[in-house]
């Protein structure tokens, strides 16, 4: 399988959510920072999201 | 009785003399020897007997050492709790995620984040998206991953904007282009999510105002089956990623792949 770019502006609003306005823990926000993370690296190289789910099945 | 008179008796009894529990304590003898004194003044009774500069215990005092040192046993678990919330080392996370991404790559991270604080519990549960912000809005989750609507007011959210990516076979005739275009896409049959998601109103919208045909094949309500579909060989996927500069610039640069369409092979 291979990635192409789509041209167009169609777009996907994907969020990371909270409880509003609600202080949050420690490792809620610890947890927060690597899920951010994890978004942007399958950003960088989305194969891998693919590669990962054939490997479990196999 | 007050916590520094109780520090004071479990030192004595400890070392068995108020000079010894002075040093351990870092107080001068004569404090520790008046904070004795006045204890045994404020309960009615004698804690110790003093025989040749020694303290000697009485019953009592066994008895009230007993209770003090669970009180100090428990002291130190909070101070040990303290320590581990400091590290982020205690409580329990409470995560909504939707299917696409419960399936995939979450778990994963869930995994390697148990095992960074291992005295961490977390529950992960998976809801559509509605339900995610739903149960995150009425704080039954600590956090969620989810896609947004423009109707999300009881929730605090970090939003990303995923425009598309196109993934296909590799020996599909459209591989050959860097850039699929909707041009490329005119009566393909395609697969779809279902009409009421967001990306297929903004698709058919495309595709009316380029004035090709959007041929729909097939649709689904989650991705995962959609890309069980191309693992089957039967067609390509066009995943969201990289919107406009304009957009990178708003939102911070964060674009997750994500199935929007799938093709069926020719």
């Amino acid at each position: 399988m291979v990635f192409r770019r789509f041209d167009s502006d169609v777009c996907l609003k994907l969020g990371i959510i909270y409880p509003a306005n609600k202080p949050r823990s420690l490792i809620t926000q610890d947890f927060a920072d690597q899920l951010r993370s994890r978004i942007q690296a399958l950003d960088e190289q989305p194969e891998a999201l693919f590669a990962w789910g054939k490997a479990e099945d196999s | 009785m007050n916590l520094n008179q109780m520090e004071s008796f479990r030192a004595v009894m400890l070392t068995g003399s108020v000079s010894q529990a002075a040093k351990q304590l870092y107080r001068t003898q004569p404090a520790v020897s008046m904070v004795i004194s006045s204890l045994e003044k404020q309960i009615g009774f004698q804690l110790f007997e003093r025989r040749k500069k020694r303290l000697y215990p009485t019953p009592e005092a066994n008895y009230l050492y007993a209770e003090i040192e669970a009180i100090f046993s428990r002291i130190n678990d909070v101070s040990q709790t303290l320590q581990d919330i400091q590290n982020k080392q205690y409580g329990f996370l409470r995560i909504g995620c939707m299917p696409g991404p419960s399936n995939f790559f979450v778990p994963d991270l869930v995994a390697d984040f148990l095992e960074e604080h291992p005295k961490i519990q977390a529950s992960l549960q998976t809801r559509t998206s509605e339900g995610v912000r739903e149960w995150v809005a009425s704080d039954q989750y600590d956090i969620g991953l989810t896609e947004l609507t423009e109707r999300d007011s009881a929730i605090d959210k970090e939003v990303f904007s995923l425009s598309c990516l196109c993934a296909l076979p590799a020996d599909h005739p459209l591989a050959v282009h860097e850039v699929i275009t909707p041009e490329h896409l005119d009566d393909e049959p395609m697969i779809t999510l279902h009409p009421d998601h967001s990306t297929y109103y903004a698709l058919q919208q495309l595709f009316q105002s380029s004035g090709y045909r959007m041929n729909v094949r097939l649709q689904t309500r989650f991705f995962i089956p959609a890309l069980r579909f191309i693992e089957r060989g039967l067609g390509f996927v066009l995943w969201t990623r990289y919107p406009p500069p304009v957009i990178a610039l708003m939102h911070s640069p964060v674009r997750w792949c994500f199935a929007v369409l799938i093709l069926m092979s020719a």
